[in-house]
């Protein structure tokens, strides 16, 4: 068993809708963003208005939304599908 | 000033409705947009500052907002499309002239498709959260600017066949696209604020199996 980290990270419904998506590769990167977010890293680029405790890291082609008041999300970039 | 500006509820394939043919509002907003296309065109870095007077522009507001009048109900899917592929087009014409903007008109693209889709499909819900965005009027106004700036910079590269402008405008289209993804996403959440937690991880054990990596 592996330490405990210092956060509890909390992971909503749509989350793990999203991870259905993902393949192996984009899932470890996805681990690794979380494990350095969970050690205490503070990565990415604040959103607006009364979101602005949250922050959106760019990973690949997907953005993860986190915040260290809230819950964790995935917000998949169709971008592709939408110009093709 | 930031005050004064009301959230930019039109959408690209509401403004490709109204670009059809006999439409009178788009032929008198073509003619209220020409300067500050020019303008655009001429030192398209200056865009955020066009922007900020277009804003200003009552005549080009009440244009603005009574095309989406005529359009919310009116627009469809094809229009969404339609909108896409001058996307497409315009795309090409940057490539041609050896900027990629793909990504920036991706971004543009989700951003357009969120909001058309949202317009059709949750109309009271989307006033509600842009009344809401409202109580934040610095954000809404930099929102503001740099909606419009795209747009004017998408109107300025129709125009314009010169590679080394198309350039330039490529560069600050980029730069805007960046910017305009902070508040797609913040529009995005604002509609699942409210979902429930489905996990909770404390080990790295737990955040992969949440990840369901074995």
């Amino acid at each position: 068993m592996s330490e405990k980290y210092r956060h509890v990270a909390e992971f909503r419904r749509s989350f793990e809708k999203d991870v259905e998506k993902l393949d192996r590769e984009m899932r470890d990167r996805v681990f690794e963003k979380i494990d350095q977010l969970l050690k205490g890293s503070h990565i990415g680029e604040p959103l607006k208005g009364k979101f602005r405790d949250y922050k959106k890291v760019r990973i690949g082609k997907y953005r993860l939304i986190y915040s260290d008041k809230e819950k964790c999300k995935i917000v998949y970039d169709e971008l592709d599908r939408l110009l093709n | 000033m930031s005050s004064q500006v009301i959230f930019p509820a039109i959408s690209l394939s509401q403004l490709q409705i109204i670009s059809k043919p006999g439409s009178e509002i788009y032929s008198t907003l073509g003619k209220h947009l020409e300067p500050y296309i020019e303008e655009t065109l001429k030192n398209p870095e200056n865009v955020k500052a066009v922007a900020g007077k277009l804003l200003m522009d009552a005549r080009v507001s009440f244009l603005l907002f009574s095309a989406l009048q005529k359009t919310t109900y009116e627009a469809g899917e094809k229009d969404l499309i339609e909108a896409f592929r001058f996307l497409k087009s315009l795309s090409r014409k940057f490539k041609d002239a050896g900027i990629d903007v793909d990504e920036a008109f991706s971004i543009f693209a989700e951003h357009e498709e969120w909001k058309f889709k949202k317009l059709k499909g949750e109309f009271e819900r989307f006033v509600t959260m842009a009344l809401d965005f409202m109580n934040y009027p610095e954000d809404l106004y930099e929102y503001a600017v740099i909606y419009f700036s795209l747009f004017l910079l998408l109107l300025a590269s129709y125009e314009t066949e010169a590679h080394e402008k198309l350039r330039s405008i490529g560069k600050e289209l980029k730069n805007l696209a960046d910017k305009l993804e902070n508040y797609t996403l913040t529009f995005m959440l604002a509609f699942e604020e409210n979902e429930e937690i489905a996990a909770t991880a404390r080990t790295p054990e737990e955040v992969k199996r949440v990840l369901r990596i074995e």
